[in-house]
């Protein structure tokens, strides 16, 4: 016993330094460095410069979407002035980054720095690939947390019924007060820059791989891809590339490939490198916390159950947008055949909000398959047809 | 077989095995030393104690009917071995080792136990004890229990 005394008295003050328990001091994985620049007072809109703001960054991993064939067309090609209307309004860049899960956030010190600890790994619903070989993509995002939640929060797009706001926040929302009153609504976060803001621009991207890039696989060709400039070391890099015009994107898109970028633009880099960000109008850039279409990332089709809102662009259009009418004629397709006249669907863009959003109303089908065998709902008798329906009625193309 | 309230982390259970001696009589002493294992996990870790209690004993015990019950105190020093995984980090590959940590630590702790104990078959037969227990951790009193289940030898 006498030889246990001085153990004893040795553990109560020594012993125990190193054993941490479920004490959760998670060491960061990785840091980011951020550099942000530009004045942000100039960019402030109108009705939030009494407020202080609280510029942070963020870490925001990419969603997979797929963009909708109506915008990709009608934003890129002059084909129809009604139809370019809507797409003007109602479309987000479809090549632009989408966003599917906010991580880490930090504030932004005075002189425009920042270091973003990642203390997790993006999760599986945010990779593309296979378990021995995946990849996901990051934009790093500036806002003001002008609702001090310490995160981000994404926005969605304005339902197209009258009545069903988006939200929440960012842009200057509906007029309230006295005339001139542009005070938001809904105080929202807004966004002020993005280090991947579309594939159309030059971009900087944070890459988290797992296992070796395999640059035959089909998926990464189409998930944010950057065709020319190989593939990103496995585990955390900074990649960076030029971009691609929205016409070569559209040619790509149309036969299933992804446009080549500049070999001179492109960039691979370790984390020790620091992610430059220039603030701009928080307009320019707020796509890029409005997550794409649906849960699937598809065009969605909706019953003309009620009557949508008519001050807002709106143009009859065909179902299908088929690759004939940017002049592509697929491998087996015959363009001859493709009717582009029938109009049997139609297209109006969401009221302005946060974010853009387009609804394609058709009057028999289903919501993601408009030529599906047993439709969700007919509207083709004429005791269903609306009267305020302005399209065709006759049999879907 | 041993079962308890994990010496250094806020929840879960340990289990694992102990032994010891008793010599007979009412006013007595003895040892034991017992092995045990407990996971835990936090958001970002996956933590594994492994206890190994090394006691002294003092103990007052008497007979009851063919039985023996009694109450026994244990004080000494549960070595621990500590073992933090980071969650997920092996999907980091070869850098995913660095994150890992393990420590050894050593804590004075003790328990009072009741006991209960019966032959069976000629000098063997089964015992039962549980109570509660205490360590100190990080200058802090830890409060916890502990429950055995073991097979007894009456030389």
């Amino acid at each position: 016993m006498k030889s246990l005394l001085p153990l004893l008295a040795f553990c109560l003050v020594g012993c125990q330094d190193k054993v941490l328990g479920l004490l959760d001091n998670a060491t960061p994985l990785v840091n980011i460095h951020v550099k942000v620049t530009g004045d942000l007072q100039a960019l402030r809109p109108p009705g939030t410069l009494a407020e202080t703001p609280h510029l942070r960054v963020a870490v925001v991993w990419g969603a997979t979407y797929l963009p909708d064939a109506f915008c990709a067309i009608y934003q890129t090609l002059p084909l129809d002035p009604s139809a370019t209307a809507v797409a003007q309004a109602g479309c987000r860049d479809d090549f632009g980054f989408a966003p599917s899960l906010v991580g880490e956030s930090v504030a932004v010190s005075a002189d425009g720095t920042a270091t973003i600890p990642l203390i997790n790994l993006p999760n599986a619903a945010v990779l593309i690939g296979e378990v021995t070989s995946r990849i996901g993509y990051a934009s790093i995002i500036v806002f003001d947390d002008r609702n001090e939640s310490g995160t981000l929060e994404l926005h969605r797009a304005p339902g197209t019924a009258v009545g069903v706001p988006g939200g929440p926040g960012g842009g200057t929302g509906p007029a309230v007060g006295a005339p001139g009153d542009v005070t938001p609504v809904i105080k929202g976060d807004f966004v002020y820059g993005a280090s991947f803001v579309s594939m159309t621009q030059p971009d900087q991207r944070i890459a988290y791989l797992e296992g070796t890039f395999d640059a035959n696989n089909a998926l990464y060709g189409l998930f944010y891809p950057r065709a020319g400039c190989g593939g990103p070391p496995t585990g955390f890099s900074v990649l960076s590339a030029g971009g691609f015009s929205a016409v070569d994107g559209l040619k790509a898109m149309a036969t299933g490939s992804a446009p080549a970028e500049d070999p001179t633009t492109c960039g691979t880099a370790t984390l020790d490198s620091t992610v430059t960000i220039p603030l701009q109008a928080t307009e320019t850039v707020r796509d890029v916390v409005c997550p794409g279409g649906g849960t699937s990332g598809t065009v969605r089709y909706v019953a003309p159950a009620a009557q949508p809102d008519w001050q807002q662009p709106w143009a009859c259009m065909p179902v299908v947008y088929s690759a004939c009418l940017v002049g592509i004629a697929l491998p087996g397709q015959d363009c001859s055949t493709f009717n582009a006249k029938a109009r049997p669907s139609l297209a109006i863009a969401a009221p302005p909000g946060d974010c853009k959003g387009t609804t394609h109303f058709l009057l028999k089908g289903c919501a993601t398959d408009p030529n599906c065998a047993t439709p969700q709902w007919d509207y083709t008798t004429p005791a269903k047809l609306p009267v305020w329906w302005p399209c065709d009625t006759g049999a879907t193309p | 077989m041993l079962t308890g309230l994990p010496a250094a982390l806020a929840t879960g259970m340990t289990a694992g095995v102990s032994a010891g001696i008793l010599h007979a009589g009412t006013f007595t002493w003895g040892a034991r030393a017992s092995y045990s294992q407990a996971t835990e996990y936090t958001t970002t870790w996956a933590v594994t104690h492994n206890e190994v209690r090394l006691r002294a004993v003092g103990a007052l015990q008497g007979r009851l009917g063919r039985g023996t019950v009694g109450l026994r105190l244990g004080a000494g020093v549960t070595a621990l071995y500590e073992t933090r995984v980071r969650a997920q980090a092996a999907r980091l590959g070869d850098a995913a080792g660095s994150l890992d940590t393990s420590a050894w630590s050593a804590l004075p702790g003790g328990e009072l136990e009741g006991f209960i104990a019966l032959p069976i078959v000629g000098p063997f037969g089964l015992g039962l004890s549980a109570g509660p227990s205490l360590h100190v951790f990080q200058g802090a009193v830890v409060p916890g229990w502990l429950a055995q289940l073991t097979a007894v030898w009456w030389p």
